[in-house]
């Protein structure tokens, strides 16, 4: 139940009586905490679903060159942290930046710098929406690669062309496919802090960090996490009812890949240049901007103090994962054989974590570890800022994401097999590891490594909880990016999108080969 | 004739045989064809063939008269007109009964809608049934459904796939009646594909064996059973 420790105390904490601060919060900040980030959700939430939908469903339904590559391609973005893109963006794109500097120089155009400067609200939605979409795309259309083949025919076979078919069956059918990957969209958003924080956008998330951090008021802190959680919670209520309203699933005897209609000559080639351009602005141009950095900075930053800082980031990250996916695999076999309304309830609550965004898990792990070292050695900080205390918040935070990975592993699997060789006279523990774990390990390696993007690229929770002295690859980039000098950011974002972007290829290869040669 | 089919080729990107060779045969006007064949004997790749959802190799289709795929002509699925009833219906999941039958009847009029409407649910006796959803009725009321929503474009074919295969056993008879009692009352051609001989025998005017992707016999249901060319299509109809 250790998930449901940042909410109940913070739940506690709530009443304590508000102290000046809070007032002055209340009176002349919060409704621009509020503004900004119902804003942000809304216009980054409809521009995903955009960039996400259409390509999902160009690949989906489409034969055009490239069109293999941009199946892993498209959700390569995820690999670059927003913050991360939020500086290269920036780096790129102000006065000094390589766009700005060519025009100058070679075509001799003085623009108007303001042209230029996404460090506002709208740059914010850009860089969100860019480096987040992938969300929607990777969950629409592995929906509509299973379920759209017969119904997107019989809509072709009854006249309708490919844009009524779009409009009038597939929009419709995916619903709850696109309201599923737009809501982790928006949850990223909620989430998180670097974008906003180097923008200089005041959110919760920024108001959670700037009342503890530059006030040390841990008690509007604690109120604003409350207030963010039922911001969150508001939003989860909306997944649900436009997810409920109509519901139904449309099951199939069989699954059968749809045929891909040929597209040639002008469309094949928009088709083509459309999807290199969403690849090219999320994932090509900051890439190769800082490489560009990382050649500029490396002599300068490549010394044993990086070394060893890289090494304690993945090694935490690795720790995490690991660890998560341990829990994960423990939770859901129990679940599964036992059966219970209360290890099915618990399994519910363990995967909330994942909609708390990280401020909030922090300020409540934080509230509970300064508990646990009262109580325990009577007000000494042993416990608290420790690496247990982060790897603690990382667990809370990313269970979600292992957890679903490894249950998905389990439903498919189905409990026949399990229960084939406990007859056979071999005992629960022993057949999980003959039987279960070998079945279900494609699911489990890919969990693992989505964890590992996740806390590999995490920010808010880490810059919190993180032991004094103690740097990740991600509080480092940005660190030297909030200090002005991105050229020496560049090399452990880079390091960070390398390690995420293969992972992403390694979960692509093994869905694929999962999948069989059918549904692709 | 109708419809008429000849040398189609075909062969599924990632499989390493031929689907279809050197496939031919014609169909009349009205007539109603069964084609036979164990799974994986090419016979459901035929309708998708005809109906525009895949591309042969080689080979020409035509259809009264009017050629819709050879080498240089491929009409697209949605220029056919050619009804087509799927083995798991593809009813739209969001859309009344009444909104799956009207999909493909575009640019007519409320009235026209209406009155076709009226005339398809009286066809497949479901008048009841108009505003409920495909997730509410059964499986032999939701085939009914998806026949009517291929009538209702007028078309000069209707192509079925596996129409019996997701019924109870129990029910396979009854409804084999029902829908040749459609059918003969709309007097319009039919193909339809089946693994099953009885569905062929008590159905079909006309049988095409298929085995492997190739034809082992063709004609009239009754020279077909009372005089089978070979011992494997013998052996279907015992």
């Amino acid at each position: 139940m250790f998930v449901l420790i940042p909410n109940a105390n913070i739940l506690l904490n709530i009443f304590e009586p508000a102290n000046e601060n809070w007032n002055h919060i209340k009176e002349y900040l919060l409704q621009d905490y509020i503004i900004n980030s119902t804003i942000l959700v809304i216009f980054t939430g409809i521009f995903s679903i955009l960039i996400g939908l259409i390509p999902a469903w160009l690949i989906t339904q489409y034969e055009f060159p490239f069109r293999n590559f941009f199946k892993w391609a498209l959700i390569l973005p995820l690999a670059i942290p927003p913050y991360i893109g939020a500086y290269t963006y920036n780096g790129l794109l102000n006065y000094t930046g390589v766009i700005q500097t060519s025009l100058r120089n070679y075509l001799g155009i003085n623009v108007n710098p303001t042209y230029f400067d996404i460090m506002n609200i709208k740059g914010a939605i850009f860089i969100y929406t860019i480096f987040l979409f992938p969300y929607v795309f990777i969950i629409t259309r592995s929906f509509l690669a299973k379920q759209s083949a017969s119904l997107v025919e019989a809509s072709r076979t009854l006249g309708r062309s490919s844009f009524e078919t779009f409009r009038y069956v597939v929009l419709p059918i995916s619903r709850t496919a696109i309201v599923a990957g737009t809501s982790l969209v928006v949850l990223e958003v909620l989430n998180d802090y670097g974008v906003v924080k180097y923008f200089g956008i005041t959110t919760f998330s920024t108001a959670i960090f700037k009342t503890w951090f530059g006030m040390g008021d841990l008690n509007s802190a604690v109120r604003l996490s409350a207030l963010l959680m039922v911001f969150v919670s508001g939003f989860l209520l909306i997944e649900k009812f436009s997810r409920g309203a109509k519901r139904f699933s449309y099951s199939t005897t069989k699954i059968r890949p749809l045929s891909r209609i040929k597209l040639s000559g002008v469309k094949a080639f928009l088709v083509s240049t459309f999807c290199s351009l969403i690849f090219a602005i999320g994932f090509l141009i900051p890439t190769l901007q800082l490489l560009h950095w990382s050649w500029l900075s490396y002599a300068k930053i490549l010394n044993i103090d990086f070394f060893i800082f890289s090494f304690n980031s993945i090694f935490v990250a690795l720790f995490a994962s690991i660890l998560i996916i341990i829990i994960s695999i423990i939770v859901a076999n129990t679940v599964r054989i036992s059966d219970s309304i209360f290890s099915k309830i618990y399994s519910k609550v363990a995967i909330l974590g994942y909609s708390i965004p990280g401020a909030v898990i922090a300020v409540g792990i934080l509230l509970f570890f300064l508990g646990l070292d009262r109580l325990i050695y009577s007000g000494r900080l042993v416990l608290t800022s420790t690496i247990l205390m982060l790897i603690f918040a990382y667990i809370i935070r990313f269970l979600a994401i292992g957890y679903n990975s490894v249950e998905s592993g389990f439903d498919k699997v189905g409990k026949s097999f399990f229960e084939a060789s406990r007859t056979l006279g071999v005992g629960i523990t022993k057949t999980f590891f003959k039987v279960d774990l070998p079945m279900i390990k494609p699911a489990v390696i890919s969990g693992f490594l989505l964890v590992l993007i996740e806390v590999l690229k995490e920010l808010p929770l880490t810059l919190i909880l993180r032991p004094f002295n103690f740097d990740t690859l991600a509080t480092k980039a940005f660190e030297y990016a909030s200090d002005e000098m991105i050229h020496e950011a560049a090399i452990s974002s880079i390091i960070i999108i390398l390690i995420c972007g293969l992972a992403i290829y390694g979960i692509h290869k093994l869905s694929a080969r999962k999948g069989s040669k059918n549904v692709n | 004739m109708l419809i008429e089919i000849k040398d189609l080729n075909f062969k599924y990107k990632n499989s390493k045989v031929d689907t279809l060779k050197d496939f031919s045969f014609t169909v009349d006007k009205g007539e109603i064809v069964c084609l036979l064949g164990e799974s994986g004997s090419g016979k459901s790749t035929v309708l998708r063939l005809i109906s525009g959802l895949e591309e042969p190799n080689a080979g020409l289709i035509k259809i009264n008269g009017e050629t819709i795929v050879d080498d240089n002509t491929f009409v697209p699925p949605e220029k056919r007109e050619i009804g087509m009833v799927f083995q798991d219906y593809a009813l739209f999941p969001h859309m009344s009964i009444a909104q799956n039958i009207l999909f493909g009847v575009k640019n007519k009029s409320k009235e026209y809608k209406e009155a076709k409407l009226e005339e398809l649910l009286k066809l497949v006796g479901l008048e009841e049934l108009r505003n409920r959803y495909p997730y509410q009725i059964s499986g032999g009321q939701q085939q009914r459904v998806a026949l009517a929503r291929s009538l209702a474009i007028e078309p000069s074919l209707i192509l079925m796939d596996e129409p019996f295969s997701n019924l109870d056993a129990s029910l396979q008879s009854r409804i084999r009646e029902e829908l040749k009692s459609i059918i003969k009352k709309t007097g319009i051609t039919s193909i339809f594909v089946s693994h099953d001989k009885d569905d062929a025998i008590s159905i079909a005017d006309k049988i095409v064996v298929l085995k492997d992707g190739e034809i082992v016999q063709q004609g009239a249901s009754n020279d077909i059973i009372t005089n089978p060319s070979s011992k494997y299509v013998a052996g279907l109809f015992t």
